[in-house]
């Protein structure tokens, strides 16, 4: 019998399509999960799980600056209190349209962007308890395109922008 | 004052229990008769679940649960520990079928399984569950589909199903 780390075959035919966790990076100063693409798995959408871990300050000063895809993206916020689904145990802040509509959520919530639609700055402003954040882009690799001269001056000059770079759009 | 945006934002207002665990969210789930999807036009299908220490001695005493089938669209299944200190930790034992061959598969870690479209899988059961965790269940289509293959169950298993549980859909 073969094995894959945590994973036990008695064939090997399609021991490519499960893929165990062998992450060890962080973001947001969490833990990555997933990360997936069609590079990293032909025919696969572009998916990126980490978690949040608690902070009572926001992890990033201006957060994830104002962007377009060209896909449909998903964002699932996921608490990770099963006797309460509902409870993010966070507040997270999420800009949404060129007008910068603010929303702040603190249940777990899904935010659906359809492709072409500008949204963020995202960033979570205090969490109390461990969440999972989920990231789907409807497209084999992620693209993004920013929008800096839709952030206020002040905060446009504390984003480091070598971070925040087109990928995708030609 | 209207909010333009708020049509995309989709709060968790759920609390039904699929397998044992809560529901999370679900999207585009037209086929799920027991649970009430939020409907995203642009939007795939996406089912995530909680599973619960309680739901495998259940899910145990369903024969054979879910049985082998294709989809139309690639399916990714998201096996997601929640222990932060080791996120590879699932907490849990799963076992799952690929192939018309019904090669087995078991596993105890955080682990993505991608499932191509037309490709055979299943039966997937929890085997043990000691920390809740999460499935996240995903067709890369705006729709889910399905088709059974009841002919690679063994017949002594096949007689146990209640088919009526597990129709076809979405292949016509």
């Amino acid at each position: 019998m073969a094995e894959k780390k945590g994973v036990a075959v008695t064939e090997k035919k399609y021991e490519k399509y499960f893929l165990p966790y062998t992450e060890g990076r962080t973001i947001v100063g969490g833990p990555v999960i997933a990360n997936l693409n069609d590079t990293i798995m032909s025919g696969s959408n572009f998916y990126f799980i980490h978690w949040v871990l608690p902070s009572d300050d926001p992890p990033m000063p201006v957060g994830h600056p104002p962007h377009i895809h060209k896909e449909p993206e998903l964002l699932i916020h996921i608490g990770t209190n099963p006797d309460d689904p509902g409870d993010l145990g966070a507040e997270v802040e999420m800009f949404m349209g060129p007008e910068m509509e603010r929303h702040v959520i603190t249940r777990s919530t899904v935010i659906y962007i359809p492709p072409g639609m500008i949204h963020a700055p995202w960033r979570p402003l205090k969490t109390t308890r461990p969440w999972i954040m989920l990231q789907i882009n409807q497209g084999p690799q992620h693209t993004e395109k920013f929008y800096p001269q839709l952030l206020p001056k002040e905060l446009r000059d504390q984003v480091d922008w070598s971070r925040w770079q087109d990928h995708g759009f030609d | 004052m209207a909010r333009k945006y708020e049509q995309y934002i989709h709060p968790y207002t759920d609390g039904r229990r699929p397998v044992g665990g809560p529901v999370i969210a679900s999207i585009n789930g037209t086929f799920l008769p027991n649970i009430k999807s939020v409907m995203i036009p642009g939007s795939n299908f996406y089912l995530f679940h909680w599973v619960l220490p309680s739901s495998s001695p259940q899910m145990q005493n369903i024969p054979l649960f879910h049985p082998p089938h294709i989809h139309k669209d690639a399916e990714l299944l998201f096996h997601i520990g929640t222990n932060p200190d080791d996120p590879g930790d699932l907490g849990a034992e799963v076992e799952f079928y690929m192939g018309e061959e019904m090669e087995r598969y078991v596993f105890n870690r955080s682990t993505v399984v991608f499932i191509p479209a037309g490709v055979v899988h299943s039966p997937w059961r929890i085997l043990k569950t000691v920390r809740p965790w999460i499935v996240l269940q995903i067709a890369q289509g705006s729709e889910h589909t399905e088709k059974f293959f009841p002919e690679l169950v063994p017949e002594e298993m096949r007689d146990k199903v209640d088919w009526s549980l597990w129709p076809d859909h979405g292949f016509n």
